[in-house]
């Protein structure tokens, strides 16, 4: 990246002309590949990996006119090419030499009750389905989503599919209950 | 790549199990292919799943604490994994799953079975005028036109009764909506002592598809029929409702 350079507008909507020439598809894609990238340094065990994902794509930004000119990819993979490069300058500077956090306590009594409150405001086939999903252990469990996948009507893996959704929904459900009960 | 087989990679990937280069490869994918992205978050969320379920081995287990939990993301995701776990235990949904189509229907209002028996009454008296001629040659075939139930236990299906005929038996099934009879593969017979056989289409038109039950394997007894369809994936899933057939 050019030596403090800071990204600015004019750099920005550049990038996000280069992902596409459509304003919002772009802005989608920019989101996506930003997910991406957390993701990416998260699965390396970077404990900051928001940070070192935009750093990613500020150095990609400092270079978009030049390729939006000259490279022909899907930008992508240009995005990880780069993101590797950041994860290996990470790596010299013993970021990661693991410093293992504590693992977590038990969650307390107010994410539960949170979490009761989140699964209540599900639409009741969701909330059941749900719940029917996560239920038994090993063999059962198997047996009890393909049982539950048939009274649907859909395969195993689309129930998979329709069950992580509905968890994903609940997970940010509890967290914003959580930060608005710390607010208060 | 079968789903199993990519599941696996990525559990190794997020373990901290592959070579720098197989890691390399499925980083690429997760850029540049969203839905393998998607199948990546799945598999993340059962590996924890698996973790705070204790079904992992202990070397398992030692990378998910060593390697895995390395960032607050995936701690905030195994604390959720708890509570979720917590909730599902005490708040356990068991299906009557023992419960046979014939005792659901038996839980349905008065007012459907009165209506119930009396087309079966009509179907009795039509089964018996085509039945009874036949009834000296085992060839021949008694005919009966059946109508799916809706919902999975045949909620509001009405079940067709007629005498046990002496031949082989044509089976008539009409079709839902969103059935096309081109989809149908096979249908499913479910006798009321829970054993289930399996049968081929034998005709089909825009409607209906029909088949054909031998003598030899009818007997008096309650029946659900299942229509079983081939997906565009290629597999075969049943198709919600019953088809209900009592034989006396």
């Amino acid at each position: 990246m050019k030596k403090g350079w800071v990204p600015t507008q004019e750099a920005f909507d550049s990038l996000l002309n280069w992902l596409d020439p459509d304003r919002e598809r772009a802005g989608q894609k920019y989101e996506t590949i930003r997910l991406k990238l957390i993701k990416l340094f998260s699965c390396r065990g970077c404990c900051d990996a928001a940070e070192l994902a935009d750093e990613s794509i500020n150095r990609v930004m400092a270079k978009v006119e030049e390729l939006a000119k000259t490279y022909n990819g899907e930008p992508a993979l240009y995005f990880y090419g780069v993101a590797h490069k950041v994860y290996l300058e990470y790596l010299r500077e013993s970021h990661l030499k693991p410093q293992l956090p504590p693992t977590p306590p038990p969650p307390d009594e107010t994410a539960y009750e949170c979490l009761e409150e989140c699964i209540h405001q599900l639409q009741e086939e969701n909330r059941e389905m749900v719940v029917r999903y996560y239920q038994e252990e090993r063999q059962a469990k198997i047996d009890n989503r393909r049982r539950l996948a048939q009274e649907l009507g859909i395969g195993v893996n689309a129930l998979r599919i329709r069950a992580h959704r509905i968890r994903i929904q609940l997970q940010k459900c509890v967290e914003a209950c959580l930060a608005q009960d710390f607010v208060q | 790549m079968a789903l199993n087989h990519e599941i696996d990679i990525i559990r190794g990937y997020l373990l901290g199990q592959l070579s720098e280069e197989q890691s390399q490869a499925i980083e690429q994918r997760m850029l540049s292919e969203d839905d393998f992205f998607g199948e990546l978050e799945i598999t993340e969320a059962q590996l924890v799943d698996d973790y705070v379920g204790g079904c992992l081995t202990s070397d398992e287990r030692d990378q998910f604490e060593k390697h895995f939990l390395a960032t607050p993301e995936r701690q905030q995701n195994l604390q959720f994994a708890r509570l979720l776990r917590r909730y599902v235990a005490s708040h356990p949904i068991h299906k009557p799953a023992a419960q046979s189509w014939w005792q659901q229907w038996e839980n349905q209002s008065w007012g459907l079975r009165v209506a119930a028996g009396v087309t079966a009454v009509a179907i009795i008296a039509v089964a018996l005028w085509f039945a009874v001629p036949r009834a000296s040659s085992p060839d021949t075939l008694a005919t009966v036109t059946l109508t799916i139930g809706s919902g999975n236990r045949a909620e509001g299906g009405v079940s067709q009764t007629m005498p046990l005929p002496s031949g082989n038996l044509k089976i008539v099934l009409r079709l839902p909506d969103n059935v096309a009879p081109e989809t149908v593969h096979q249908v499913r017979l479910i006798a009321g002592e829970g054993t289930t056989r399996i049968f081929d289409i034998t005709e089909r038109d825009a409607k209906t598809v029909s088949l054909v039950i031998p003598s030899s394997q009818l007997k008096r007894g309650s029946y659900a029929l299942k229509l079983l369809v081939l997906s565009a994936d290629g597999t075969v899933q049943p198709v919600n409702g019953s088809y209900l057939l009592t034989l006396e």
